[in-house]
């Protein structure tokens, strides 16, 4: 195997970041800049994974029997804060990765064997088919149905707001297996394969100009039955034990970003007395959400399970990233009216912030879980 | 230490604060055996200590404790006790300085003189007469606070920048931890008041807005602890102002969502909320909201043109 620094351990942080150093250089075009678009920011994210895979820098974290090199959590936050600071962003399909990998390692040992190095190694994209356009917040409302039969299973029904359907090769979809109104009792998650007829995908634009998530429609599509994940009617399981990843690990990975948001916008300050207020007012809020979420990527290292305390990682995730964004905005001479490509960057993060407070469970949502299953408050009034 | 006993020693000193609501003085923590605590298990000593003060909304002690800690030797007993002198900001520390002394009051042999804002510190040996110090009344006049005239000095001793940051570092955060064991106090207070008020036949806890002002509660306190946590094992200053701010920012955000969810209650004396109130506020009096911290903040990164990333894992699994 190569190895150009073998003395340099990169399952260490300090190692790592020294390995990154060393190879920058090596490393400028597998760089996004401010003028790609997301399918060249994927391009080159996925060059990237294959590159730091044949030197053997991903898959510390994840399990060796499915293609891992082997450690917790906490390599893994290492490697998505040492690729943030020497500039090359979170690639698109990190997420994918921490959700649907995490879900995969724990209830589909076979699947994850054939298929967690095709997304260590960006060789494949991952999405997530979860909500639906009646079952966003209130998920066990959803009603995409997988029937048995004889060579797998049926799928109908329609998924929406799914990052990077248009992209992927696989999704991870919550169906019902149960009758109509079984409710979070009579879900399955399965590995379908979006090249298989029956699947059809429409991107949406986005405020952030570009198509970032999509409708996907399912008409027909079969999956067979070792392409499920975890038992049958048992997915909610599977999926609350991938929301510890979703809300845990997804603020790391932000908090990540925006440090180097932050970062790029001081290098960029005319008037630093000015605006030092909201600069630091910013530094705070990240810094909030970095300090938390090391706890819990600490938590979910050890194998604890999370429980609704992770709501807090969100809420202070959405905080953040109107704060940090907002900064942004207010220190960007060229935010509104520049055709810059860096402007033009910096607006599509902007909107993308305000999403933060509304994607994988809103903020509202958050707060009625922290107020109910936290706090023990009394619960609201239910409405027939 | 193993969570069974950081929870053992918690409760013990829990136990200890709430007997003393005078002020848990020097000695008792010395008997308690606090300075081999903070020896071995720093975090637990000045994390459980203040926190505890501040949920009991006790009178603040433990400051001269912690200084005399810091400034000594780890065989400190209670004998070697400095007294702790915060002084006014813009007086002149120590030459006709003024300063403020928190908690219960014995004399010492040695006072430090503490100026936050300008970071400097001095050894002062004379001792202020209890009589030359004045009770302050402002915001909290049960608090125990005591302003006291430094005579003139012949023998301080100015004390270096490294020993002063560390100082100043070690106060804001046991003061960080205080505000926090204040803004805890408010929500279980505010938690309870909601769950038992009815209104429209219901308890008013279980409406929306008052569930999310409480939310935005816990938060901003998990928001504080985290990065109070965080202080352990980054020693950098900014670890330590960043969780000072965020403290301030969780005593704020109580102190305005407690307020309202409890009505009129929250706005009488008689109710607990009161004086946690006035005990966060006058600590700010002292040690500041926070803002000018903040404005450092943002001074330092500005000037540093990097943003530091706060903490280091301490769990790395065995890759």
């Amino acid at each position: 195997m190569y190895q150009a620094n073998p003395t340099l351990d990169v399952s260490t942080e300090a190692g790592l970041d020294a390995w990154l150093a060393v190879h920058a250089s090596e490393m400028t075009s597998l760089r996004a800049d401010s003028s790609d678009d997301l399918n060249a920011r994927v391009a080159k994210d996925r060059a990237l994974l294959g590159y730091l895979t044949d030197r053997g820098v991903t898959g510390w974290g994840w399990p060796i029997e499915y293609g891992g090199r082997g450690g917790t959590e906490v390599h893994r936050a290492v490697f998505y804060d040492q690729l943030t600071r020497h500039g090359f962003g979170m690639p698109e399909c990190a997420p994918g990765l921490e959700v649907l990998g995490s879900a995969l390692a724990k209830y589909a040992p076979t699947l994850a064997a054939k298929y967690l190095t095709d997304m260590l190694s960006g060789r494949s994209i991952w999405c997530q088919g979860f909500s639906e356009p009646e079952a966003g917040s209130d998920l066990a409302a959803l009603r995409t149905t997988a029937t048995r039969v004889d060579a797998g299973w049926i799928i109908k029904g329609q998924k929406v707001w799914t990052s990077l359907a248009h992209l992927a090769s696989w999704c991870g979809l919550l169906a019902r297996t149960g009758p109509p109104n079984s409710r979070h009792r009579g879900l399955t998650l399965f590995w379908v394969d979006m090249r298989e007829p029956g699947v059809s995908v429409r991107p949406l634009r986005t405020l952030s100009g570009e198509d970032d998530f999509c409708e996907v429609f399912f008409d027909g599509t079969v999956v067979p039955d070792d392409h499920r994940v975890g038992g049958v009617d048992e997915g909610w399981d599977v999926a609350m034990h991938l929301l510890q990843f979703e809300r845990g690990m997804w603020a790391w990975q932000r908090q990540a970003i925006m440090h180097a948001a932050l970062e790029d916008a001081i290098t960029r300050l005319r008037d630093p007395a000015t605006h030092s207020a909201a600069i630091a007012r910013a530094y705070v809020a990240a810094a909030a959400v970095r300090s938390r979420s090391r706890s819990t990527v600490e938590r979910l290292a050890r194998g604890e399970t999370l429980g609704p305390e992770v709501s807090a990682d969100k809420l202070l995730l959405g905080q953040a990233e109107h704060i940090v964004y907002d900064a942004i905005r207010s220190v960007s001479p060229g935010f509104e009216l520049s055709s810059s490509p860096n402007d033009s960057a910096l607006r599509r993060e902007w909107f993308y912030s305000r999403a933060a407070t509304v994607y994988g469970g809103s903020a509202d949502i958050q707060r009625n879980i922290v107020a109910q299953r936290v706090l023990g408050l009394p619960r609201e009034m239910n409405y027939a | 230490m193993p969570d069974s006993i950081a929870n053992g020693v918690r409760s013990a000193l829990r136990q200890l604060v709430e007997t003393y609501p005078c002020g848990v003085t020097a000695r008792a923590l010395d008997e308690f055996g606090w300075f081999e605590l903070h020896s071995e298990h720093p975090a637990t000593a000045v994390g459980v200590l203040f926190e505890e003060v501040g949920r009991s909304a006790a009178i603040v002690a433990g400051l001269d404790v912690l200084v005399t800690a810091l400034l000594s030797a780890p065989t400190t007993t209670a004998k070697d006790l400095v007294t702790l002198v915060v002084a006014e900001p813009a007086s002149e520390a120590p030459r006709g300085a003024a300063g403020y002394i928190l908690g219960p009051y014995q004399p010492t042999v040695r006072q430090l003189v503490l100026d936050i804002s300008a970071r400097r510190a001095w050894i002062v040996g004379s001792i202020p007469t209890p009589d030359s110090a004045t009770a302050v009344l402002g915001i909290d006049p049960n608090a125990q606070v005591r302003r006291v005239s430094l005579a003139p000095a012949s023998d301080s001793v100015l004390l270096g920048a490294d020993v002063t940051s560390d100082l100043i570092d070690g106060i804001r955060r046991a003061i960080a931890y205080q505000q926090l064991g204040h803004a805890a106090a408010m929500l279980n207070v505010a938690r309870q008041h909601v769950s038992v008020r009815f209104q429209f036949g219901r308890p008013i806890g279980s409406n929306q807005s008052v569930q999310h002002r409480l939310a935005d509660v816990y938060v901003a306190i998990a928001a504080a602890r985290a990065a109070l946590d965080v202080t352990w094992d980054d020693n950098r200053s900014i670890a330590t102002s960043v969780a000072y701010v965020l403290a301030a920012t969780a005593v704020d955000t109580a102190t305005r969502g407690c307020m309202q969810v409890c009505g009129g209650m929250g706005f009488t004396e008689e109710f607990e909320l009161a004086r946690m109130i006035r005990r966060s506020l006058i600590l700010m009096g002292i040690f500041g909201s926070g803002d000018a911290l903040q404005r450092d903040i943002g001074a330092g990164i500005i000037g540093g043109a990097s943003v530091p990333r706060l903490g280091r894992f301490d769990v790395g699994g065995e890759a």
